[in-house]
């Protein structure tokens, strides 16, 4: 026997040791058609205090549109098919339909006709530069036409069907509550919207609350200067109990001066929330010789904020096949972390001031 | 055309009965091959369940049916990858401790090989890096040409070729060392760093 032989002996005497679950194929089956959320706000993660906010905006922009209506000088005429479409009016003309010319689209409508191409256009207006496909010809789960968008380096499948009707009952045979764990983060990826299913798979908990919620409004991940939790995200210098860097191993943390804090938290108040991913950069030299350099900010609450620089990486392909990852530090962008969220911000200032300023607003 | 890419044909028409038919055809090798690749069963119980929802979602982007082994393999590979990544697969050392494995199955030749060979075989493919257990179990386990290792893997051939080849090798030497401390003889050092850049 020659080595290819016992080698193929080996492998075929290992592989023996499994043998295919009798479940298999049912797992399958629920996991090509799992669940839709039982609540869409809950997932997005938006906090029961900004629930009633949105609720409180939405009956004010409807109240405020009924009034523009009664007062305007060339008013629609009741229950008229033009201008701008809400969800709570969507029953009185084309349900749910995005009417031209409005701007963002309307968050979830629960019924009308909606096209992939609307879909796109909300990523389009959260600039995420999406790319959407021809129709795949598969018709699953009934489907009149299937489409993928790919967008942030995700693929997202969009099911159009012919009517709200169909579209419920897919979104129904996709809702197996047994086919919501193997291999995925516990995130919901099957949407209806009106006369749509929407799936996004994603391994990336961050990656897919961006993009659902640039699916539903429209817009980036709300700046979470506005989230009203339990912390103002940017505190106030008395709110601050302590503002670190860690020093070098045995020594103690380079503690940041009263007026540093102040300058920081200046900084922050203006740092502009972008999009890109959480790398973290190669340790820059510095003279801490314990890098990345991060800032820590204790609060009065218990709450920490961590800050670091952001970086870019970039994986390149060798010829022999192996893969190459070069990062650096993404020029005047931070990370920052709080309330186990890490977030990317263009912040030149304070980015500047991780690189070379710090020195001179600490002491041991 | 083969009954599996006439199934593919009829899975893109909308047909899901095709599917048991690939799901018959594949999911034991791929099962199998995933083990392989990825030394822990349930993530390769979890790259098969995700492997064949993803040929269910995205038949329909395959535009040569008689493609889909490639195809397929490709998607296996990744799901295999990125689990056995996530879950910190847990490798036996020694693997004579764990699982014995199942003979019955083998050719009377194949069996006249000894237990004993055939641990030390399963234990230097153990060692063997990613990238070279791919290759090997993809070329010896899965029957894959070399063609289809490249467009399995997106390589180029000559890198298949210059792989597979010094992914044997690498696991030869690995065996004669097994069998050399298995025997108390000793063993030439290996260049390591050869074995990484493949």
């Amino acid at each position: 026997m020659n080595d290819d032989q016992k080698i193929i002996t080996a492998l075929k005497a290992d592989a023996s040791q499994v043998q295919l679950p009798a479940d298999l194929l049912a797992r399958i089956h629920r996991e090509a058609a799992p669940p839709a959320p039982p609540s869409l706000w809950s997932r997005l993660r938006i906090g029961p205090k900004a629930e009633l906010v949105a609720a409180c905006l939405l009956l004010i922009a409807l109240i405020g549109i009924g009034a523009l209506r009664n007062l305007g000088p060339d008013r629609a005429p009741a229950g008229g098919g033009q201008g701008t479409e809400t969800p709570g009016t969507a029953a009185q003309s084309t349900p749910g339909q995005i009417a031209p010319g409005t701007g963002a689209p309307q968050c979830c409508p629960a019924e009308g006709h909606l096209t992939a191409a609307e879909v796109m256009a909300r990523f389009t207006a959260a600039r995420l530069d999406p790319r959407i496909s021809g129709d795949l010809g598969t018709k699953l789960f009934g489907a009149t036409q299937v489409n993928t968008i790919a967008v942030d380096g995700e693929n997202i499948v969009v099911y159009t069907f012919a009517d709200g009707a169909g579209a419920e009952q897919a979104h129904r045979t996709m809702s197996d509550p047994q086919a919501h764990t193997v291999g995925w983060v516990g995130i919901p990826r099957f949407f209806r919207m009106g006369n749509l299913v929407v799936q996004i798979d994603f391994s990336n908990r961050t990656v897919a609350e961006k993009l659902q919620a640039a699916l539903f409004t429209g817009q980036p991940r709300p700046d979470p200067k506005a989230d009203s939790g339990d912390l103002q995200w940017v505190p106030t210098v008395e709110q601050v109990r302590s503002a670190y860097i860690p020093g070098q191993p045995k020594m103690p943390d380079w503690r940041l001066t009263p007026e540093a804090i102040g300058k920081i938290l200046a900084m922050l108040q203006t740092a502009q929330l972008i999009s890109g991913d959480e790398t973290v950069p190669p340790p820059p030299a510095g003279p801490v010789g314990r890098q990345p350099l991060i800032l820590t900010l204790e609060l009065i609450s218990g709450d920490r904020i961590t800050i670091r620089l952001a970086g870019d990486c970039e994986t390149t392909s060798r010829a022999d096949g192996s893969q190459v990852t070069t990062c650096k530090t993404a020029e005047d962008q931070v990370l920052v972390a709080v309330h186990g969220r890490m977030m990317r911000y263009r912040a030149p200032e304070l980015a500047q001031w991780l690189m070379n300023g710090w020195p001179s607003d600490v002491h041991r | 055309m083969s009954e599996v890419a006439a199934a593919v044909r009829r899975l893109q028409a909308g047909d899901q009965s095709a599917f048991n038919i690939l799901y018959s055809a594949y999911a034991e090798i791929a099962l199998r091959t995933a083990f392989l690749i990825t030394r822990d069963r349930a993530a390769a119980e979890d790259a098969v369940q995700e492997a064949f929802v993803q040929v269910i979602r995205n038949v329909s982007s395959l535009r040569d049916p008689g493609s889909f082994r490639p195809w397929f393999y490709r998607i296996i590979v990744n799901a295999a990858r990125r689990l056995s990544r996530n879950r910190h697969p847990s490798l036996p050392l020694d693997l004579a401790q764990h699982d014995q494995p199942d003979l019955s199955g083998l050719s009377p030749e194949e069996r006249a090989i000894g237990s004993e060979e055939i641990q030390s075989l399963r234990v230097a493919l153990a060692q063997l890096n990613e990238a070279h257990r791919e290759v090997i179990v993809l070329r010896y386990y899965a029957g894959l040409s070399e063609d289809e290792i490249a467009g399995t893997l997106g390589l180029p051939n000559g890198t298949v070729k210059s792989r597979l080849s010094r992914a044997k090798e690498s696991l030869l030497h690995r065996l004669g060392a097994t069998q050399a401390r298995s025997s108390g003889r000793p063993v030439a050092p290996m260049d390591c760093s050869q074995e990484q850049k493949g």
